[in-house]
Formats: C-alpha cells, sequence, structure tokens
C-alpha cells in the first residue's frame, strides 16, 4: 500500500461564520499531479494552507507526509515545497543572494536544476527581486520551491502571472518532476488547458466542497450534461448530480448507458464542465 | 547533489537587514547614535546622554520589530527549516550588539548612569518587540515610540537606582515568560496588508479612519503635496495642530519654558521625514500627476510641489511664531521678539532644508542616511537658538539668511525630484 503524501479527513474549517471547507476528503499519492479547479474564493488557497498548517482546521485531520502540518519537523519540512499566490520576502535581496540564502537551508538543493531554470525563466541573477515582474518573482518563487526535489509540491495559482511558453514548460517539467522522483503535486488554478495539459486528477472545489474529484481521463468519459424536456419523467438516481439546470443537469458516473426521458447526452471539456458547474 | 548545510551567522544579514528600507531606516540612526553615545560618554557630556542612548536602544529593537513583521508577513517562513531561527538569531545580534557596546563604554568611562537609563530604555524596547512578534497591529505605534523618545529623555534624565533594578526585574521576567504573549512569528494575511501599510506611509501614529472625509479644503490647499500623501497629509497637520496646542497648555499652568520649542522642533522635523518618507514610496505616482490638464509640462508640476511644500512650511512658521512668542511672554511677562522671530525662522528653515534634501533622494536608503544627517544639522542649529538667552541682532540676521537659503534650496531642489518618467 502507497503511503499518502497528503490527505485531507472530513475537513471543515469556518471564518467568519461562512464554512469556507466542506467535508473535505482527498488523499495524494506519489506520482499524482492534482489540479485544483475553483473560482475565486471557493476555497483553493485556504485548502492548500491547511495542508501547511498555516492554517488550523476546525473539525478534521490533515496528515502531511503522515505527520499533522503545524507539527512538520525539519527532515519533513525539508520534502514540502509551496509556491503562494503572491511571492514576498526576499526584498533587499539579489536573485543571486536569495537563491543562496535559501539554498543553504536544504541538503538536498540541485544546483543544476536551479541554473537551468534561471536561464530557462531568462532570470538575470543581478536582479534584485523587489524589481522583478510578478511573473518573475514568481519563476524565482518556483525555483525556490522546486530546487531541492520535494516529495511534495504545492503551488497556489503557481504559473497564472508567466507568460504562456514558459508556463506551458514549467507545466512539462512539473509533471516529468513528478514522475521521476514519486513526488505528489498539488497545485490550483483558473487555467483548465493547464490542467488538462499535466495532470493526472483533477478536483472541482465550489463553496468550500470539492464537487469532483477523479482521474482527468475518467472525468472526461464520465462526466455528461444531459438534456431533458420534463424533469419528473428522468430518473439520474445512479448517478452524482453535480449540478441541475432548467431542463438539464451534470451528471457523474455515466458509463455509455441509456437514460429514459432523456433527450441529449453531451460530453463536456474541462472549461465547460467548469462553467455549466456554476452556472 | 546533496550539500552540507555549513551556513554562517550573517549569510544574508546584509540583504535582509540593510538592503530594506524599513529596517534600514532604524538600523542607520541605531549605528550613527551608538559612535556618537560612545563619543559623548568619552568626552563626559552628560546632559546629551539620556538622547542618544535612548535613541540608540530604542531603534535597534524598531529595527527588529519591523523585520518579525515582515516574517509574519512572509507565507513560507515557517515551512523553510531553520529559516526563522536564521533571521531571529540575525535580530537578536542587532539588538544585543548596541547594547553591550553602551554597557562596556559606560563602565570604561564611568558613566553609571547610563547602565540607570539603559534598563528602562531596554524595558520598553523588550515588551515592544515581543508584542511586535505575534501582532503585526502594533508596529504603528512605533511613530508613538519616537515620539516618546524625546519626552522620555526629559524624564528620565535621572533614573532611581530603585526604578532601574525593577526595570532589570521586570526584562529578565519577560524575556523568560515570552511564550505567554502567543505564538510568535506565525503567518498572518493581515501582516503583509500592515507590513505594506506601514512601508508607504512612513508609520502614521495616526488610525487610518481618522479625519476621513474631512479636510478637502486642505487638501486642495496642499496640492499635490496632498496627492502624494494621502490622508496622511491632514492627520500630520493635525497632529502638529494637537502637539502645538499641548505645549502651549502645558506653558500656561506649568512653565516648561524652552526645552518645549526643541520638542516642537524634533515634532516637526519628523514630520517632514514622514512625508518625504510616504512621497518616496509613491514616486512613481508622477505619471498619473503631470496627465491632470492643470499642469502643462512635469517642470510646472515640480514647481507646484515646491510651492505646496513652502505653503507647509508657511504653517510651521505660524505655529512656531505663536509658540516661542507665547512661551516667553508666558515667561517674562513681556514678548521677545528677536526670539521669536529668529527661532520661527530657524525651525521653518530647517522643514524646508528637509523637504530640499528629500528632493535629491531617489532611494530610500539614500533618502535615510542623508536625512540623518540633515536632522541632526538642523536640530543642532535649533538647539543652539533655543539655548541663546538673549538674540543678537546679528543672531536674527544669520537666521533670516538661513531661512531664505532653506527656502532657495527648495524651490531649486524640485527641478531635481526625481519622476521616473
Amino acid at each position: 500500500m502507497t503511503t499518502a503524501l497528503l490527505e485531507y479527513k472530513n475537513v471543515h474549517k469556518i471564518f467568519n461564520q461562512n464554512m469556507v471547507l466542506k467535508n473535505i476528503d482527498l488523499t495524494i499519492e506519489p506520482g499524482m499531479v492534482v489540479g485544483l479547479l475553483g473560482k475565486n474564493g471557493a476555497g483553493k488557497t485556504t485548502l492548500l494552507r491547511s495542508a501547511l498548517g498555516l492554517i488550523e482546521v476546525d473539525t478534521g485531520e490533515v496528515f502531511t507526509l503522515g505527520e499533522n502540518p503545524t507539527q512538520l519537523n525539519t527532515e519533513l519540512k525539508s520534502q514540502v515545497g509551496y509556491v503562494p499566490q503572491q511571492a514576498f520576502g526576499y526584498e533587499g535581496f539579489s536573485i543571486r543572494e536569495a537563491l543562496d540564502l535559501h539554498s543553504s537551508f536544504y541538503s538536498e538543493w540541485d544546483n543544476t536544476l536551479e541554473l537551468d531554470w534561471l536561464k530557462r525563466f531568462e532570470l538575470n541573477p543581478d536582479d534584485m527581486v523587489e524589481n522583478l515582474s510578478i511573473g518573475q518573482r514568481q519563476a524565482l518563487a518556483l525555483i525556490m520551491a522546486m530546487a531541492y526535489r520535494p516529495k511534495l509540491l504545492i503551488l497556489d495559482e503557481p504559473v497564472a502571472s508567466l507568460d504562456p511558453i514558459a508556463r506551458r514548460e514549467f507545466m512539462l517539467d512539473l509533471f516529468d518532476l513528478s514522475l521521476e522522483s514519486g513526488s505528489g503535486v498539488i497545485f490550483s488554478t483558473h487555467i483548465t488547458s493547464d490542467i488538462e495539459r499535466v495532470a493526472t486528477h483533477v478536483a472541482l472545489v465550489k463553496d468550500g466542497e470539492i464537487k469532483l474529484f477523479n482521474e482527468l481521463d475518467e472525468l472526461k468519459t464520465s462526466v455528461r450534461k444531459v438534456s431533458f424536456s420534463n424533469e419528473t419523467a428522468v430518473n439520474l438516481s445512479d448517478f452524482d448530480i453535480l449540478n441541475t439546470q432548467n431542463n438539464a443537469a451534470i451528471i457523474s458516473g455515466y458509463k455509455q448507458q441509456d437514460i429514459a426521458g432523456v433527450n441529449h447526452v453531451s460530453s463536456l471539456s474541462l472549461e465547460q464542465l467548469f462553467v455549466e458547474l456554476h452556472a | 547533489m546533496s550539500n552540507t548545510l555549513n551556513r554562517t551567522w550573517h549569510k544574508g544579514f546584509y540583504a535582509y537587514w540593510f538592503k530594506e528600507c524599513g529596517s534600514l531606516n532604524y538600523l542607520l540612526p541605531m549605528f550613527i547614535f551608538v559612535i556618537i553615545s560612545v563619543l559623548v560618554m568619552a568626552k563626559g557630556v552628560t546632559e546629551a546622554l539620556p538622547f542618544t542612548i535612548c535613541f540608540t536602544s530604542i531603534c535597534a529593537f524598531a529595527s527588529v520589530s519591523w523585520q518579525s513583521i515582515r516574517l509574519q508577513a512572509t507565507e513560507w517562513h515557517s515551512l523553510v527549516p531553520g529559516y526563522t531561527e536564521h533571521i531571529v538569531k540575525q535580530g537578536n545580534i542587532i539588538i544585543v550588539a548596541p547594547h553591550v557596546i553602551l554597557i562596556t563604554s559606560a563602565i570604561i568611562f564611568e558613566q553609571y548612569d547610563v547602565l540607570k537609563l539603559l534598563s528602562v530604555s531596554v524595558l520598553i524596547g523588550t515588551l515592544f518587540y515581543l508584542k511586535c512578534r505575534v501582532t503585526s497591529k502594533m508596529f504603528n505605534s512605533s511613530a508613538y515610540f519616537f515620539f516618546a523618545i524625546i519626552g522620555f529623555t526629559i524624564v528620565f534624565k535621572e533614573v532611581p537606582t530603585w526604578l532601574a533594578a525593577l526595570a532589570v526585574i521586570l526584562n529578565i521576567s519577560l524575556v523568560l515568560f515570552r511564550k505567554h504573549f502567543g505564538t510568535a512569528f506565525k503567518w498572518q494575511a493581515q501582516a503583509l496588508v500592515d507590513y505594506k501599510h506601514a512601508l508607504q506611509s512612513g508609520w502614521s501614529p495616526i488610525p487610518k479612519g481618522f479625519l476621513k472625509g474631512y479636510g478637502q479644503g486642505l487638501n486642495k490647499f496642499f496640492f499635490p503635496l496632498s496627492y502624494f500623501m494621502g490622508r496622511s497629509l491632514i492627520q500630520y497637520t493635525v497632529l502638529v495642530l494637537i502637539i502645538f496646542v499641548a505645549l502651549l497648555t502645558l506653558n500656561y499652568f506649568y512653565v516648561a519654558g524652552r526645552p518645549s520649542l526643541f520638542i516642537f522642533s524634533n515634532l516637526v522635523c519628523i514630520l517632514a521625514f514622514m512625508i518625504l518618507w510616504t512621497r518616496i514610496q509613491r514616486q512613481q505616482a508622477w505619471g498619473t500627476l503631470i496627465t491632470l490638464p492643470i499642469y502643462s509640462s512635469v517642470n510646472e508640476a515640480k514647481t507646484a510641489y515646491a510651492k505646496a511644500c513652502e505653503k507647509y512650511a508657511l504653517c510651521i512658521l505660524a505655529c512656531s511664531l505663536s509658540l516661542a512668542g507665547t512661551i516667553e511672554f508666558l515667561r517674562f511677562d513681556e514678548p521677545n521678539f528677536r526670539l521669536t522671530a529668529a527661532y520661527a525662522l530657524v525651525n521653518t528653515a530647517g522643514v524646508l532644508l528637509c523637504f530640499s534634501v528629500g528632493n535629491y533622494c531617489k532611494k530610500t536608503a539614500f533618502f535615510s542616511i542623508a536625512l540623518v544627517f540633515t536632522l541632526g544639522f538642523v536640530l543642532a542649529i535649533t538647539g543652539v537658538v533655543v539655548e541663546t538667552e538673549e538674540v543678537s541682532t546679528g543672531s536674527l540676521g544669520l537666521a533670516c539668511c538661513y531661512f531664505i537659503v532653506a527656502c532657495f534650496a527648495n524651490r531649486n531642489s524640485s527641478k531635481q525630484l526625481y519622476t521616473n518618467l
């Protein structure tokens, strides 16, 4: 049995009387690249922060590398990489100085990987961090989080500010890295094409709840939009209903079977699914 | 691939502490005042010691407290093994080193009163730092801290031995029970907001919502100075007026005399420093300013800025005249026109000189260094005037010249304002 890198068990979190995480059950194992898809304010960042011990959950349990994330020891911390949404902390440093200090905290720092990615992101080591663009800062944060080849990589909208070429290359690297070293990756994003390109699994988050968690390929074959003219004549009890609309529903668990009373069954791209779920 | 972790305590020290304008702003004065304190102790000028000692001590604590806010704003710091400990170790060195120098110097030069003074200033500093380690909301009060220095040094010119002993005991207790203050350096989303706000506003001591929606007339009067400062300008102006009234009231009931004038000069200079700090933090905003139809060129906008500074200085002149005139009248039952005029001119010239130097500064680090020396110069001149028993006509003439030179410097230096255009 594979040890889970990250595990959420029935997690709930309330902020200012709003439930921001609801009944979260999620397991990430080595080799999995999980794309977390959801609208702004859906609870993605809270979900990721709770895996790092930055936020404590109200009920349920979170295990990061098998431990309570608020009590990670040095060895375990060295196996977790994190890129926050807002890169901040090395103002006053040049890129070279920042990487020099940052690498000194990790015994497994890969200098070759650092140099490769500096070149790829076209970062000049002599540039000051505070003078970098948002995208460049994000790129630097990615290098800092990945150059020691962590076992668990947690990325909060890591590529939103990168240009399309850098984004595409980085996402492919991310996938390779995870395959090579048996790492697990969880990243939040709004860009469905990034998920389609690299993720093995997708978790759709809506209002603090994971509406759907599945392998990407499985999701493409099992999720459908069904249209009907008479709601009462349709029996959808064999399926998970993700959302209902006027004379239509988004269902999961479809296996090419006939559904009585349904006029039309259509497949959905990830982007269409995202939109339909929020319709 | 495996590297051994051979990190020295000073790795990243210079970049972290000296290239971040927030902490540099405190560290530079601290270094300068450590040197001054040692020299003053060596020379035996005991009158100046309370100020220099307290200033050094408070700067050291404020710098480390500031960085503790930055640490709370950094989301990933607790996840990097050893990072927080590394920074805290450097912070401890920053706090301990100047105090060790001061204590050693006090013992060598037999200035034992300094030890008593230090025990109290360290207690206040420790309290402030321990609070800042757990919450980012405390830092704005550091400005109060700065303002308090002056009063503090007057009150504690002679610290009683019992108070010093009590301060030492309290300090040891604080350090021992520091964990009761809460979890130190824990990441908080609010900390980044507080950090950025404090960096931009120059640590305004006034609450954010104060006078919201009022003072539009003043904003128009001081435009475009108010454009860079936002609400802070009104707040600072109100603060000047409050201090002005407080000093007048104090002198009405209790003859505090000329030290009140020196206190007022210190405060207006610190406010000038804050105004400039905010302007430098927002200098990229020139781009929007010059698109306004009221300016036809960048130079015109710069001149308008210089004029706004002059208007502000004019307000300081009016306050200085009233304050010095009233205080002298209350003391001697007759007006002292020469001292009143000389003080008002010198005080206003000091503010204008600060504005002039600020106009030349593009980077905050350079600004901090330049302003420390300028403030020293300006306050030294004001100190001479305040300490003079009878101001001669010649001295008044010199004060006039100083004022004219400062006006000219302000107007001329405005051409050098960095606009990023």
